[in-house]
């Protein structure tokens, strides 16, 4: 529906130091504006209401690719999707991080979308759409007990959808966080809570994501299964990041999307493959093992059923694939 | 809340208007300045009928708050043609039936010039993907897509 956005006072900030002020002072009556892709939606729908807007992406320090052969890869929060899509270092050295970006919304969206807006945007709920205030829902994602979305479900279906999370979950991405008090870092892994949100409170900006080296005989990869073809957010997301010396697997990450409210990694799959030589059926087994640890969501894009295929595929796809590229 | 005066450049032309923070770039181009040509659809950046250049790159102006493009260089479907020449997308269009209803149109030839721009000489896969977010009900895009490679053919003769 195209409707106006509510009126709000605007703040462009040009330092992290200035955003967090603003932020400081207004609470949960202000939101922080990056490439809009999300909040403008929500803006526009009126299920979000700030009264003041802080414009972040035109601060110079947020806004940068870096690579250091020490420190490995440094992205600023407010790097687009298609500067990550079209960065030679991370094509280079990082591929299935660009693929990841490369695949997210449409070239549109690319362009104005941020990868810190990706990683910190709210779980999708088909019922509540992208954004409801969690005051205003009865259902479980307000604190009650029924879910509108999934008939009979035994709790809140809402789930993650960032895709760039897989991938550089797998690569042992961390994230840099400013608050009044100072800078702090987290792992990716940790920064998503079990909701399906990430851990950032009203009053903090996520300002950077760093990403060490892949060791040597590493090769990392990224598949994505969508209903709408190109268009359209990921159903499933897989990724995986395996390391082979000598035929046998020495290290492997498995990150999933879509088969859980959060982002995980398939532990329990990857301490099977570990110290193994990788075959046929060690991989079927670590993809058995894999969805057990999913317990995939089903809503109206997807029935647990049809993702828990689709990702069984996938795994299989990407182990095969990276450990092909690796001989 | 508060209204301000924002300076835009839009084709080429400097305007300056009294804008509130909340409004659209879409809204202001399309109210403020009567540039009419991009559209609104489906306002959550799924359609691309909102599609303009804001300094060579295509984004959905449905979702940009005006406020956030002051003073960048912005180019919607009105800046293509010359005077009474249209540009050599806009020919090839018309020439190849790629318009129907129109009303995608103008997202269309902004995303695909912005892929012009960038690559002269695209290959079919690489037009339908730089499209992938403008989307057409009436043609079935493949008159478009022979629209936009005519486009770059005669663009790489020296047309324009």
């Amino acid at each position: 529906m195209i409707r106006t956005i509510k009126p709000f006072e605007y703040f462009e900030a040009k330092t992290v130091e200035y955003a967090i002020k603003i932020l400081s002072m207004y609470g949960n009556k202000a939101k922080v504006l990056a490439g809009g892709t999300d909040l403008l939606i929500s803006m526009r729908e009126r299920k979000v209401n700030p009264q003041y807007v802080v414009y972040i992406k035109n601060v110079p320090e947020l806004n940068y690719i870096n690579y250091r052969r020490e420190f490995g890869l440094e992205i600023g929060a407010m790097a687009t999707l298609q500067s990550i899509t079209e960065s030679r270092v991370v094509i280079e050295k990082f591929s299935a991080l660009a693929t990841a970006c490369s695949k997210i919304g449409t070239p549109q969206v690319r362009n104005m979308g941020t990868i810190g807006g990706n990683l910190c945007q709210d779980t999708k709920c088909l019922y509540c759409g992208p954004i409801l205030p969690r005051e205003e829902t009865s259902c479980y994602r307000g604190g009650g007990n029924i879910c509108y979305a999934v008939n009979g479900a035994k709790r809140c279906q809402a789930m993650a959808i960032a895709e760039t999370a897989p991938i550089l979950i797998c690569l042992g991405a961390e994230v840099s966080i400013s608050t009044p008090i100072g800078q702090k870092t987290t792992s990716l892994e940790d920064f998503f809570i079990s909701s399906g949100i990430v851990d950032l409170k009203e009053d903090e900006i996520l300002t950077a994501i760093k990403v060490p080296n892949p060791p040597p005989n590493t090769e990392g990869m990224y598949l994505r299964h969508s209903l709408k073809g190109a268009l359209g957010f990921a159903l499933v997301g897989v990724a995986t990041v395996l390391t082979v010396i000598n035929g046998v697997c020495k290290d492997v990450k498995i990150g999933l999307l879509g088969v859980n409210r959060t982002p995980i990694r398939a532990h329990k799959a990857e301490q099977l493959l570990k110290g193994e030589k990788i075959n046929d059926s060690l991989i079927d087994r670590a993809v058995q093992v894999a969805l057990k640890e999913s317990h995939p969501l089903g809503d109206i894009f997807g029935s647990a059923r049809y993702r828990r295929e689709i990702v069984r595929v996938l795994i299989k796809r990407v182990i095969n694939d990276t450990h092909r590229m690796l001989k | 809340m508060r209204e301000q005066v924002a300076k835009f450049i839009v084709n080429g032309r400097v305007y300056e208007i009294l804008i509130e923070p909340r409004m659209t770039l879409a809204e202001v181009l399309r109210e403020k300045l009567c540039l009419t040509g991009t559209k609104l659809s489906c306002g959550k950046g799924s359609c691309g009928a909102c599609t303009v250049l804001i300094n060579g790159k295509t984004v959905c102006s449905c979702l940009t708050l005006a406020i956030t493009a002051k003073e960048k260089n912005i180019i919607t479907i009105e800046g293509l043609a010359k005077d009474t020449t249209l540009h050599p997308l806009q020919k090839a269009f018309i020439e190849y039936g790629a318009i129907q209803c129109g009303f995608c149109t103008p997202g269309m030839i902004i995303s695909a010039k912005a892929l012009l721009d960038e690559n002269s000489t695209p290959t079919k896969r690489e037009i339908k993907q730089a499209l992938v977010g403008n989307l057409c009900r009436c043609t079935g895009y493949v008159k478009i897509v022979d629209a936009v490679m005519a486009a770059s053919e005669a663009l790489a003769k020296g047309d324009r």
